[in-house]
This record gives structure tokens, sequence and C-alpha cells, in this order.
């Protein structure tokens, strides 16, 4: 734990970027562990956040299964629906006790950035979120989720225009100005102290989920379920379990093929180490050390690097990886729908698909736990689109000729 | 000042020019190379495109963007460096991000470019505690690690760079990043005197001969960058000349030697 795991992690910045980190890592080791950081961090994910979120026994899948258990932890019930809340709290809090009065983040989906926007809209900072401009075109209902939360989206050019640039973006944007201003990163990743303090913001996941499994069964369940990007909400989950015979099962997104720029699988073989945006990892690149472009039908997987713990973890074969394609990840996301009333953020059912290829396969004693980081309100326009084209198309020209009449009038 | 210039035994302080490799595009190159070399630009730092480069400001960002599109690949370096010697560079600077070198092996970078004759190797993004052993690697090459040093940095940082098995290094003139004007002031003027034992070449934001005047006595060179890409950019705007190759190459050899001699030449921007 720490700056290194195995030879993956470590702050590989420039000097510019120093000091601000330097000045991170000395609040991370005495603030955070202080007594009143704590008593506050803990009211708020009592009272804000909404936490311990459930344990769920999905009776209905269950049964329709025929294997093991199946437990849901409903992370996606969580204020502004994911576990990103979990992170983005705690380090905008960290922030306000450092005297800072700005928070700026990088958001892919939006997930994050809508998370930071409301933690700063609570805790009374001015927060500006840098997203891709393509990303700010395809994710419009979290642009407008920010903007109501007081927050100022910055769309980035440069690039690719996604998650990295956004990264990019606002790292020089915090070498700029890093007096008054706090970085926010949104997953298990980057330069040191930011690996190991978002686990230490989202491990409560798993210690919650480990606490319940006991409560409700008497015993350990026999595998997790998690879905991969950067990996937050997996070592989120994980971290309780890593000392446990858990099988820590993280799903990746297989996208549409095993071409370049048709997934964003790291752990499969197609990626090798490299040293990009500060941290050393696992990265989807050429033969050059150029990053590849990724896909995947859910923005939060879509990056070609990973956390370096899960990159540890993968490498000594304590994590288990695997990928659900786009078509088995909407096919998740609708039978737990109709089975359970249950909506999965798209991330999120990636962990779904792959337990449900094996759940058949297990004994009925055993029982498993999926984690839903994340509800699947916000992927409407992208599960709509996908399951009702044609319905959907038609749907938003009526709306958009409707908006054009009423400006019109 | 100007008395000082005229002095018969003024020398001017050398200016380290940087190109992006690839960038407009090879033909552009070769001009803006050749111009540099004609305009009195006496070093070069040839900066090898990466995709993700955390520490270029949008201009330099955008000319790494548009040699990658263009097909630049790592296997075309040698050609790259056979213009720049061909125009007539001794001393060349290869910059680059820490991924192009660990993805070949820092071993085999250094000592690739050490064979060919590269004066120095500047990574921005690894750091002094040498996580790589780089600038442990390159104490008993010809060649030569420059690390990247901010004016200013804390008193432990810059002790750090004094432990360094180092004999050159870059000195960022202010925070931020590449790209945008800096005034050059006795703080960091102060900064660089300190840097003792060190070949020292200082820049970020250097537009002007007014600044690299500033410099003369505190650096053995003053970098120039985003200044070049801005006007090669701006010779190679699509729209201009655009079905002329000729007349584009041209226009940005022009151009870079008008501006490289504006930095070069004491009279001249005046």
């Amino acid at each position: 734990m720490g700056k290194w795991f195995g030879e993956f992690g470590g702050q590989y910045v420039a000097e510019v970027l120093k000091p601000a980190l330097l000045e991170l890592e000395n609040a991370v080791s005495t603030i955070i562990p202080s007594k009143s950081f704590q008593d506050t961090y803990a009211a708020m994910l009592l009272e804000y956040v909404g936490r311990p979120t459930p344990l769920y026994f999905a009776e209905n899948l269950t049964r329709q299964l025929g294997g093991a258990k199946i437990y849901i932890k409903l992370e996606g019930l969580a204020n502004t629906g994911a576990h990103k809340i979990n992170n983005a709290l705690g380090q905008v809090l960290l922030a306000r006790t450092m005297g800072k009065r700005r928070v700026i983040a990088e958001t892919g989906a939006g997930q994050h950035g809508v998370a930071v926007a409301a933690a700063a809209a609570k805790l009374g900072l001015s927060c500006e979120v840098y997203m891709g401009e393509i990303d700010v075109q395809r994710q419009q209902p979290n642009v407008f989720l920010m903007r109501q939360f007081g927050a100022s989206v910055k769309p980035v050019a440069d690039g690719t225009r996604t998650l990295k640039d956004a990264v990019n973006a606002a790292l020089k944007e915090w070498v700029r100005d890093p007096d008054t201003t706090a970085y926010v990163l949104g997953s298990a990743l980057g330069p040191y102290p930011y690996p190991d303090m978002v686990r230490g913001f989202q491990r409560v996941i798993g210690d919650e989920t480990r606490r319940q499994v006991l409560d409700q069964t008497g015993r350990l369940p026999s595998e997790l379920f998690a879905c991969c990007g950067g990996g937050s909400n997996a070592i989120g989950i994980f971290t309780a379990f890593l000392d446990d015979p858990v099988r820590l099962t993280a799903v990746e997104a297989g996208g549409t093929g095993n071409a370049p720029g048709e997934h964003a699988s790291r752990m499969n073989g197609l990626s090798k180490t490299g040293i990009v945006e500060g941290y050393k990892s696992y990265f989807l690149q050429d033969d050059d050390g150029q990053i590849q472009p990724t896909h995947s039908i859910s923005a939060g997987l879509d990056y070609a690097g990973i956390g370096p713990e899960l990159a540890e973890l993968g490498r000594t074969g304590r994590v288990v990886f695997t990928s659900a394609r786009d078509g088995e990840v909407l096919a998740a996301f609708q039978q737990t729908a109709r089975s359970e009333g249950i909506l999965f953020a798209l991330e999120s059912a990636h962990a779904a698909a792959a337990a449900f290829k094996k759940v058949p396969h297990m004994d009925k004693n055993d029982s498993i736990v999926i984690h839903m980081s994340g509800r699947g309100d916000k992927d409407l326009f992208i599960t709509a689109g996908a399951l009702y084209t044609e319905e959907w198309a038609k749907f938003l020209r009526q709306e958009a000729d409707r908006l054009e009449r009423q400006a019109e009038r | 000042m100007i008395e000082e210039l005229q002095k018969p035994d003024y020398k001017p302080i050398p200016i380290m020019g940087h190109l992006v490799a690839g960038y407009p595009d090879r033909e552009g190159f070769t001009a803006a190379c050749r111009a540099m070399a004609d305009g009195g630009i006496e070093i070069l730092e040839l900066q090898l495109p990466f995709s993700d480069p955390t520490a270029d400001g949008p201009l330099n960002t955008e000319a790494g963007e548009t040699a990658l599109r263009n097909g630049f690949k790592m296997r075309d370096l040698p050609s790259y460096l056979d213009t720049v010697k061909a125009g007539g560079f001794d001393e060349i600077h290869i910059m680059t991000y820490a991924n192009i070198l660990y993805r070949q092996g820092m071993k085999a970078f250094v000592d690739n470019l050490d064979d060919v004759g590269v004066t120095g190797i500047i990574i921005p993004d690894l750091p002094l505690e040498d996580e790589e052993g780089f600038y442990a690697y390159t104490a008993d090459k010809r060649i030569d690690a420059v690390p990247v040093v901010i004016v200013n940095m804390r008193s432990d940082r810059a002790d750090l760079l004094k432990s360094l098995p180092v004999s050159r290094c870059y000195a960022a003139l202010r925070q931020g990043v590449t790209g945008t004007r800096t005034i050059v002031e006795d703080k960091q003027l102060q900064f660089l005197d300190s840097l003792e034992n060190l070949r020292v070449y200082a820049g970020f934001g250097i537009t002007s001969r007014e600044q690299i005047e500033a410099l003369r006595g505190h650096a053995h060179a003053a970098v120039v960058g985003s200044y070049f890409t801005s006007i090669i950019r701006e010779a190679a705007r699509p729209g201009v000349n655009d079905d002329d190759s000729d007349s584009r190459t041209d226009a940005i050899y022009q151009k870079v030697k008008v501006g490289a001699r504006k930095l070069s030449e004491p009279e001249s921007g005046r």
C-alpha cells in the first residue's frame, strides 16, 4: 500500500506538478486520519449519501438461473446515483479543510463530474468540470445536472476530445493555480497519492458488503463481481475481502471485438505496461507507446488504462479479469430490470453479465455478490437508442420540433 | 542596453529551437528545420510526438496530434535526425514523454540515441526521484539526461537535483504549461544562478529578443518552443497554399527564418 503496488503506481509527473502533489500527500496523511475529518465524513455518508446502501437478495434471478444465490450491492441508490459520490465527497471535504476555494475535476461519462458538482454545492466550493467535447455532446443529461449543481462545465477540444484529454486539461489547470485549487480525481489511478486516497474513500463499499453478507447468510460469499474501468468501484468492494477465501472477479468492457478501438480490456493480454498520466500500469497502446482508442457501450469503462493496484492484483492472480461484450451487457441490463425491477447502469451491467454466465454452474449453497456500482437512469439515451432505435429517434425528433415551435412563439 | 549590444565582442546567447517531428508534415518539418539553422538558431530540441502529452500547451499538443495523425512512427526517427544534422545542427536534444522511452526500454532508448550522437534527452514526466534509473544510467554515457526543473522549486527538490549525476538541466521559468508568455525577472535569474555546475537551458514562454537578452549571463541557452510551432501553424494553415506544396513549404521556410532572425539578431525586431 502507498506509492507502489508491485512495480505499478508511482508519481511520474513533471516537476511543475510536484509541489501540488506533495502538499496533497501531506494533507492525506495528516487531515484524513484526524477525528474531526472522519466524524464529518461519516455523518455526511449517513445523511447525505444515504449509507449504508442495501445488500439485496435477488430471489427471482436466483430462481431463474438455478445456481448460486445472487446478492446485489445496490450502490446505485447512493445520492447522485453511483459510488462516485463516496470519493467526491471525501476529496471535496479534504479540499475545504485544506483551505482551497475551488475544486476542478475531469469527467468522461459525467458521473464523477456530477458527484463532484454535488459535493461542491453541498460544501460551498466553486467547481469546474473538464469534459472532452465529444463526451459533452453525447452526455448532455449529465452536463445539465452538473450545471444545476452550480458547476461550470469546460469542454476540452484537445486530442481525442474524451476522458484522457479531460484529465490532461484538468492537470494543466491545476498547475496554473495550485494554491487555491484542488484537483479531485475520479478513479483509483493517476499519480500517488490518488490511487491510495481514492481506494481509502471507496473501501466503505466492501466493508459494508462484508458485514451485510455475514449478517444475512452467516458466511462469506464464494465470489464477487464488479465492473472495471479505472477500477474505483472494483477496488472499493474488493478491498475488505482481499484476505478472505473469496474469488474476486473484475469485468472489463469487451466492446464489440478484440481489434484496437473496439474494446477497453486491458487485462486479457492486449495491453502492455506503460507510464501515462502520472502512473505506471497496463495501458492499451501500440508498439511505439501511443495510447490506442477504446470503445464500450458504457462511457464509464471506456478508458485505456487501469488503476495500478488492480493491475498488480491482476498480475498476481488475486483478482481474476474477464470481459463482457456490449450485446451481453444490454441483455443483462434487461434481465435485471424485468426480473427484479432494478435498473443497472451499463457499467455495472458488465458485472451482472459475467455473473449470469457463471451462476448456473455454481452450487446452490454458494452465494455471490454483484456490485451494482450505479443505476441506469443516466443511460436512457444510450439504452433506449439501442433497444428501441426507431421509436426513440421519432420521440427525439418530435421533442426537437416541439421545442423549436415553442421557441418561435 | 543598446550600447552593450554594440560592443564588438558581443556574443549572443545561443537559442535552442524546438520542433515536433512530423509537424506540420515531413516536407514542412524539413523546411522549418533548415529555416531555423539559416535564421541563426544553434541548438535543436526535437520533440517526439506522444498521444497524451501532460506538459504541453495547446499548440504543441495539437502539433503532436497532427504528426501522429499524419502517421509519425518511431521508426522514422533516424530520418528526422538526418534532416536535423543536414540542417547543420551539432547539438541536438530529444524531448518526449516517459511512455515512449519506457516502451522501447529505457536503456535501449538511451543507447540508440547515444550511438547517433544526440547530446541530451529531456523527459519531463520522469521525476528527479529517478524512478526508472534514467539519470543514473546516462551518467557514464556521452549522452546526457536533461532533467526539467522549475524556478523557485522547494529547497528539498533543488537538493535532489544537485544529488543527481547530471551536467545539464532544462529550467522552466515559471509554473504552468508551454505556450504562454513569460516575463523574465530577478527571481528567475537568481534561481538560474543557483544552478551551479550545470549547463542551463532556460525556457517556457520565450517569444522575444528582450527576454533572451535578459537571460544572458544566467543561462547557457534560451529555449524557444511554441513560438515556432505558432509560426509553422500559421504558415501551414489549411486554405493557405493548399494545392501547391512547393509554395507551402516555401512559406514555412520564409516565415520560420524571419521568426528565428527576430530572436537571434539583436538589431532586428526592434
